[in-house]
């Protein structure tokens, strides 16, 4: 029967082209057992590539311009474990979403349809806003509100660790985000930095529920998903996910956050998990040695190895990481070298020239490092029934006054501001729990801080005379550590806190001095500009100045608040 | 896909590199995101359970891939294709690595073999561990040109145009011919093993 020349090459462009072949037919053909033996051999490289072929086509990533349902594709964003996401176009509501396509044909009897509608129940700002489900083509997705920003993973890859307070600032939110999931019936069995996106404007969203599943529906045979280096000791035993899970992930994220690193490691989920039998694990004292006592109590209880020594619920983790921000402030506003006055303002001034010896050293690793310059522009206004009032140094402020600043830079910054009075107390202002707007500030947009708190415009309040007041505005394109670090420790402005229009004597009432509270904004029915021409806009012109840096800026302005 | 289509393929693929040179992050996302579905979906073939453990497949495409990019310095553009081939090595590298570590590694008492360990990848459960085994070794007889021909049609299913633009050949019948003789090589090995 056999052959032309050329037969193995016949053979090996069906193989190549994934065309049929009768084997059976060939294998008996063949003339020879060596002829055979080939034949047996390309058998066996068509099944090698019959099943990349099926690999390939169920992920042929869709492009720009092709359609999936009723979405318009518009580019492709990122690729998951459990498939692909687009920047889609919704024609009907005409507003872009990011469609996740599941890899793998499904149908609508999987779960994926029913899993995605449990989520869209979810109505959590720090929660992914899914929009709805379908299958076409064969392929179930999911298309959920656009999130224009970077996941936590990059940002600690890309900036390095935070600081303790921002740290515990975005696992309040995460904590917000799974205290919703977990209402909902649900656990993510994910969490992890790359799951947590920081969106331009500072809010966080927990992401990508490929892993979600109902918590009643937990019973079933075992499947160890999620990544080996966040998961729950018993997860990798082989028990099912529960909420003590999901906040040992949390409990990891912050530890990552906050270090850089993961308490244990390991080659695979066997060493990883080998390594928490044998308490191999890098405690967080020693992986970031000099972070406030509390805040490495939330972590070591969130990364228990028992689950029942670990948080009960994330609310309960989401207050200890409030009572941390809170005891640090409480601690700190307590402490003789903060608290007490002292001639000469001594405190005020190691205050002063700490934050002074941090610029000079950030700008000097930056000048370094090659990081651009970047502009600053920044003012702080008092509001008044006529409209918002330009400070410059030297002006006055009394208790009851509403103080914003008004800031814009040229590149994405994060920025802190406090003030701090002759006395040495002293208040963080920026950044602040709760508050929409959170670091980094996007850049190339006017912000003003402290911006709104559930949807309404607050300002900083004077609540005491304290003499003078000292407000410093630093700003960074990463975060500035020792900064941080201090405010951890500091007291912030909280709404409510009251006015006190007399001088403040005696040690009880020295945390109520200077300028402490937040409310809501003066409802002003002019604008926010002062007059052309008066003291206020002239004086703001000149302190109103675009500063080229590079490294950390800062600007100190001095207020005069009499006793 | 038309040549009009794969010309602007290469074009864009090129000023994408030519940007993550410059050190631009949101290229590097972007040209991520376009090879990167193709090349998670053959490794979830080609990686055994236990090494999925390690991270999951997604986490060491990315992180070998995004290594792998920004070595681009050293390395010559070619086409669309050519990129594909070397980000899809660089994977393939990676995943042998993993398999290379464990198999050398002597026994420990602290890390029990376990079920998940033995476990053969899907590509194994599909035609048998021996089978692929017979194949990589007829594989590694094969010269390197031949060898990247192999993968980039059997595994990447490469067009023959990409195959060209990889491998520096003058037409796609240059390409498929290119493939068609390195695929009876390596059926002539596996089959004398069988």
């Amino acid at each position: 029967m056999r052959r032309d020349g050329d037969w193995t090459l016949k053979l090996a462009r069906s193989v190549a082209d994934g065309k049929s072949v009768d084997w059976d037919a060939e294998e008996t053909g063949a003339p020879d057992e060596e002829s055979r033996q080939v034949v047996h051999g390309f058998r066996l490289l068509s099944k090698i590539t019959g099943f990349h072929e099926d690999l390939i086509s169920e992920i042929e990533p869709l492009s720009a311009g092709d359609k999936w349902g009723a979405l318009e594709i518009l580019e492709a964003l990122a690729s998951g474990s459990y498939g692909e996401i687009y920047r889609a176009r919704d024609p009907r509501l005409d507003r872009e979403v990011a469609l996740k396509l599941i890899a793998g044909e499904t149908t609508e009897d999987d779960g994926t349809i029913g899993e995605a509608r449990a989520l869209a129940k979810v109505d959590h700002p720090n929660v992914v806003t899914v929009h709805g489900a379908d299958v076409h083509a064969g392929r179930a997705g999911i298309w959920m509100e656009l999130i224009r920003g970077r996941t936590l993973d990059s940002i600690v890859k890309s900036d390095g660790p935070l600081g303790a307070g921002e740290a515990a600032l975005t696992g309040i939110d995460v904590c917000r985000a799974l205290a919703a999931v977990h209402a909902s019936g649900l656990v993510h069995r994910d969490v992890k930095a790359r799951n947590v996106m920081r969106e331009k404007g500072g809010r966080i969203v927990l992401m990508d529920f490929g892993l979600g599943r109902e918590k009643q529906a937990a019973g079933g045979g075992r499947t160890v998903s999620g990544t080996p280096l966040y998961m729950a000791p018993e997860i990798l035993a082989g028990e099912e996910a529960t909420v003590q899970s999901d906040l040992y992930g949390a409990g990891i994220l912050l530890y990552l956050l906050a270090s850089g690193a993961f308490p244990v490691t390991g080659r695979s989920a066997g060493e990883i998990q080998n390594a928490h039998e044998s308490g191999r694990s890098t405690s967080l004292r020693d992986a970031r040695p000099g972070l406030p006592e509390s805040f490495l109590r939330v972590v070591e209880r969130a990364t228990a190895n028992k689950p029942g020594e670990r948080f009960a619920t994330a609310g309960e983790m989401e207050k200890a990481l409030a009572d941390f921000l809170d005891r640090e402030s409480a601690e700190s506003s307590g402490s003789p070298a903060i608290a007490s006055p002292r001639p000469g303002g001594g405190p005020r001034l190691w205050f002063a020239c700490a934050i002074a010896g941090i610029a000079i050293a950030a700008g000097v690793f930056f000048l370094r490092s090659g990081s651009p310059a970047y502009s600053v522009e920044a003012s702080l206004y008092r509001e008044g029934p006529s409209g918002a009032e330009r400070l410059r140094s030297g002006s006055a402020v009394s208790p009851g006054d509403e103080l914003f600043l008004k800031i814009q830079a040229s590149s994405d910054l994060y920025t802190y501001v406090l003030s701090e009075d002759e006395n040495g107390a002293s208040f963080v202002l920026f950044p602040l729990p709760g508050y929409e707007l959170k670091n980094p500030l996007p850049g190339d947009q006017s912000h003003q801080l402290p911006g709104n708190r559930d949807g309404e415009e607050i300002h900083w309040q004077v609540t005491s005379a304290g003499g003078r007041e000292h407000f410093f505005v630093v700003a960074c394109p990463s975060p500035v550590e020792e900064i941080e670090r201090a405010i951890a420790g500091l007291p912030r402005a909280e709404l409510g806190r009251p006015v006190r229009s007399a001088p403040i004597s005696g040690e009880s009432f020295r945390r109520l001095r200077g300028i402490g509270g937040a409310v809501p904004a003066f409802q002003s029915t002019g604008s926010n500009s002062p007059a052309p021409g008066s003291v206020g806009d002239i004086a703001g012109r000149l302190e109103l100045r675009s500063e080229e840096v590079r490294g950390v800026w800062m600007r100190e302005i001095v207020l005069e608040n009499p006793q | 896909m038309s040549d009009r289509d794969s010309h602007h393929d290469v074009e864009s693929t090129q000023h994408l590199l030519a940007r993550v040179q410059e050190g631009d992050r949101e290229a590097l996302e972007r040209l991520y995101s376009r090879y990167i579905p193709r090349l998670r979906a053959w490794a979830t073939g080609r990686i055994p359970p236990w090494a999925r453990d390690m991270g999951d497949t997604e986490d060491i495409v990315q992180e070998t891939v995004i290594a792998s990019l920004g070595r681009l310095e050293t390395f010559e553009m070619r086409g669309d294709g050519a990129l594909r081939g070397y980000m899809r090595q660089a994977v393939l590298n990676r995943v042998r690595n993993l398999v290379r570590d464990r198999k050398v590694r002597p026994p420990s008492a602290e890390i029990p073999e376990t079920a998940a360990t033995r476990a053969p990848s899907p590509l194994e459960q599909t035609i048998g561990r021996e089978t692929v085994e017979s194949y990589e070794r007829a594989l590694e007889k094969l010269k390197d040109e031949e060898r990247q021909a192999v993968h980039l049609r059997v595994e990447l299913r490469c067009s023959y145009r990409e195959i060209a633009e990889a491998l520096c050949k003058p037409s796609e019948d240059a390409a498929r011919m290119a493939v068609s003789r390195a695929l009876v090589k390596l059926a002539k090995e596996m089959g004398h093993e069988a």
